[in-house]
């Protein structure tokens, strides 16, 4: 095994809530760190590599917050790196200590941010709306939800699939999802709904549904990465990441649309092209069979069949058959999102960190009343931008 | 281990009144000349990472619209915040692991996207610091003044060198913050600064690289973050970084400038801006410095660019050492040689 092979040894996730009235942003980036600290049994005086994963400073209204991160972590005179992709800081905040171990820069990394978008005085949406090209793509209404609606428009009428099948197949990951957020006690969202629900709840942009969308989250997260050769001092389960890609898309959705190909609105190309790229690195030749969680970046449930299909569980087209089967269930062929992912709880700025912490759990054998049976390996994404930035992590337990 | 080196480089100007360039244009500019100076094209780039703050751009995510410019459509992508020097070490982690073969690192700053009091350093958090007034430039005129009482200094003592640096806005005394007054400080010209760090045909070589960041809080801050950094380069590749024979540092004001200086060994800080004004100290900053041109927030990429074109000049060795945040609080050295 190489010595600069990156694991993971420590998870730290605060409870992920609406609003958390108790503590401030660099509090919550505070708690996560101690959690992550603990459970890799290790000190900040181990660390000599911060990556700060926080996103738009206008969800929480501290701009620079890598500024103060210093005196908040008792960081002084270490290296500080902030990333910032969007909903996509997550992977990339990883990834960036990924990339320091691998090279043999450091032995030991704190990955850690927080959101507090609940707690913001102007909605998330509203901040959110913000993002667009003022001058091409304002006459569109353009939002994360509208967006992502066109998407999952863009996705039935490509592949020919009817409205009323799409909207109940979508309902039934919601419901399925919300499910599984009801087993994780860090989820936002914790009481189950049943499809009927989900289709009976408001309208925000056809065809997503309320309980088709992810919530407005205030909560923090962080991991403890090291090289092999630190893991073997420390007595902890170790999840190691043998695969990481990323993948950057274009702005507009308007190259996206009309003679596009495969690089559609209806599609993932970004997040297929960072799959494949990690898969290589990682020696996954079949992913359906290979892999056996998958902790996705799914902020509504239209995303789920694009996305199981851009990882290769499933067919072009055949992400909503598969899971009308049932392969996506907790125990199906590729339980996909146990933990009731970003649809149970969305801090912007942790959740793609969100999915990469859950996936080193699951491989760790740490997941508490969501662990998944026997799991070995699994895949987690991070996704940002306008449907355009993705990142690919490959995780692997100890005896894999 | 990968040598890991630079290919190319370029600066893009924004330029001003109606022949303006936007941001994404003059971006892309910068990235696309950096690479036909390596002699490469797009295909050949498998990494690009921005440098960017969303707080001068007004932007809520500004890599969404920069990272196709920068040419990162369908290649894998990130942005860091804190400074563009740190995103160069970044790449050259990518590089040296082997993750990637050739990174592009691109940053900007169009002065007339931002405030242009934010010279030395974006606005702060709203509400820790905004009640004791840690404007940017209040942060930094705190630090300006505790070094200047540790070394027994008045400010008054750097005004011949202000007007050797800025001969022309020497007589501007209005006063920004005890003690700065806006001659001390280098206006900012803005411009996109793109630097391609590759494992192959590398013109200068990157021999070391490290960074540190200390408390945002003036009066907390170690008192010479500089030479602690030196000392632990120094003791991670066995050269001390401050011999390199060309010295380049983002001097964001005249302070700065002496104060780099003293840090990296020059001499006592009298002592830095008297030589300064007779050419004693020619190896220090030959490009001009901030006051010749400034990219702003990407000036810590232009001196390293400028680093490079003294090694490339023939120049052994070059070092580029950068501060950034809130009153210098962060610090990097970057260490280039003629390649091996």
């Amino acid at each position: 095994m190489s010595p600069t092979r990156p694991g993971v040894v420590g998870v730290g996730m605060t409870p992920m809530r609406t609003r958390r009235p108790d503590t401030d942003l660099f509090g919550l980036i505070r708690d996560a760190s101690a959690a992550a600290l603990v459970d890799a049994d290790v000190s900040m005086a181990d660390v000599d590599l911060v990556v700060l994963s926080q996103g738009p400073d206008a969800l929480y209204g501290i701009g620079h917050p890598e500024q103060e991160l210093v005196d908040v972590l008792a960081a002084r005179g270490k290296r500080v790196v902030r990333v910032q992709t969007g909903g996509a800081t997550g992977t990339s905040a990883v990834q960036m200590a990924w990339w320091a171990i691998a090279a043999g820069e450091s032995q030991c990394a704190l990955v850690v941010g927080a959101d507090k978008m609940g707690d913001s005085q102007q909605s998330a949406q509203y901040v959110l709306n913000l993002i667009w090209d003022p001058a091409y793509e304002a006459r569109l209404p353009l939002n994360t939800i509208s967006m992502s609606a066109l998407q999952a428009q863009r996705y039935l009428h490509r592949h020919g699939i009817g409205l009323r099948r799409g909207e109940e197949a979508w309902a039934q990951v919601a419901s399925r999802l919300r499910n599984n957020g009801a087993l994780n006690p860090a989820a936002q969202l914790r009481k189950p709904v049943s499809p009927d629900e989900v289709l009976s709840s408001p309208l925000l942009f056809a065809p997503i549904r309320r309980d088709m969308a992810c919530p407005q989250t205030s909560g923090g997260a962080a991991v403890v990465m090291v090289s092999a050769e630190r893991a073997a001092t420390i007595a902890r389960p170790v999840a190691w990441i043998d695969g990481f890609a990323a993948r950057s898309n274009t702005y507009f959705l308007g190259d996206k649309m009309g003679a596009a190909g495969d690089n559609d609105h209806g599609s993932f190309l970004e997040l297929s092209r960072a799959a494949a790229a990690a898969y290589a690195q990682a020696g996954i030749t079949d992913p359906a069979r290979q892999i056996d969680v998958a902790e996705p970046y799914i902020p509504f449930a239209t995303m789920e069949p694009i996305a199981v299909e851009a990882l290769g569980f499933s067919e072009p087209g055949q992400g909503i058959a598969d899971a009308e089967k049932g392969r996506f269930d907790r125990g199906g062929d590729i339980p996909v999102c146990p933990s009731g992912g970003v649809l149970c709880a969305a801090p912007i700025s942790v959740s793609a960190l969100v999915r990469f912490a859950e996936g080193a759990l699951q491989v760790r054998g740490r997941a508490g009343d969501h662990q998944v049976d026997g799991c070995r390996t699994a895949v987690v994404t991070g996704a940002g931008g306008s449907i355009q930035f993705a990142g690919v992590a490959v995780l692997r337990g100890e005896d894999s | 281990m990968t040598v890991v080196g630079l290919a190319g480089w370029a600066v893009a100007e924004f330029g001003s009144g109606p022949e303006r360039l936007d941001v994404p244009i003059g971006v892309h500019l910068a990235a696309r000349a950096a690479v036909n100076h390596a002699g490469l094209s797009r295909a050949d780039i498998t990494g690009v990472v921005l440098a960017g703050s969303d707080a001068l751009d007004g932007r809520l995510i500004s890599s969404m619209h920069l990272a196709g410019p920068a040419g990162g459509y369908l290649r894998d992508e990130t942005k860091v915040v804190d400074d563009p020097s740190v995103a160069l070490a970044s790449a050259v982690w990518r590089v040296s692991s082997g993750a990637d073969r050739a990174v592009l690192v691109v940053s900007w700053h169009s002065p007339a996207e931002s405030d242009r009091l934010n010279a030395v350093s974006p606005d702060p958090e709203p509400v820790f610091s905004r009640p004791v007034g840690a404007h940017p430039l209040a942060a930094e005129a705190l630090a300006v003044t505790r070094w200047l009482h540790a070394h027994g200094l008045s400010a008054d003592r750097f005004d011949s060198l202000t007007a050797f640096l800025a001969p022309d806005r020497a007589d501007d005394d209005r006063l920004w913050f005890t003690p700065l007054r806006a001659a001390h400080v280098a206006p900012v010209d803005g411009a996109a600064v793109a630097l391609l760090v590759s494992a192959d045909g590398a013109r200068a070589e990157i021999k070391a690289v490290d960074f540190a960041t200390d408390s945002a809080l003036p009066l907390e801050q170690h008192p010479d973050p500089v030479g602690r950094l030196r000392q632990r380069m120094l003791a991670r590749t066995g050269s001390d970084p401050a011999h390199a024979e060309v010295i380049e540092t983002t001097d964001r004001t005249v302070f700065r400038l002496v104060m780099a200086a003293n840090a990296l060994g020059l001499g006592q800080p009298s002592e830095v801006a008297d030589a300064v004004m007779q050419g004693g100290l020619p190896h220090l900053q030959p490009s001009g410095g901030l006051f010749r041109h400034n990219a702003g927030y990407a000036a810590g990429l232009e001196r390293i660019l400028c680093a490079a074109e003294a090694v490339e000049r023939g120049a052994l060795s070059a070092l580029a050492h950068c501060s950034y945040g809130r009153a210098g609080q962060g610090h990097s050295l970057t260490v280039l040689a003629a390649p091996s």
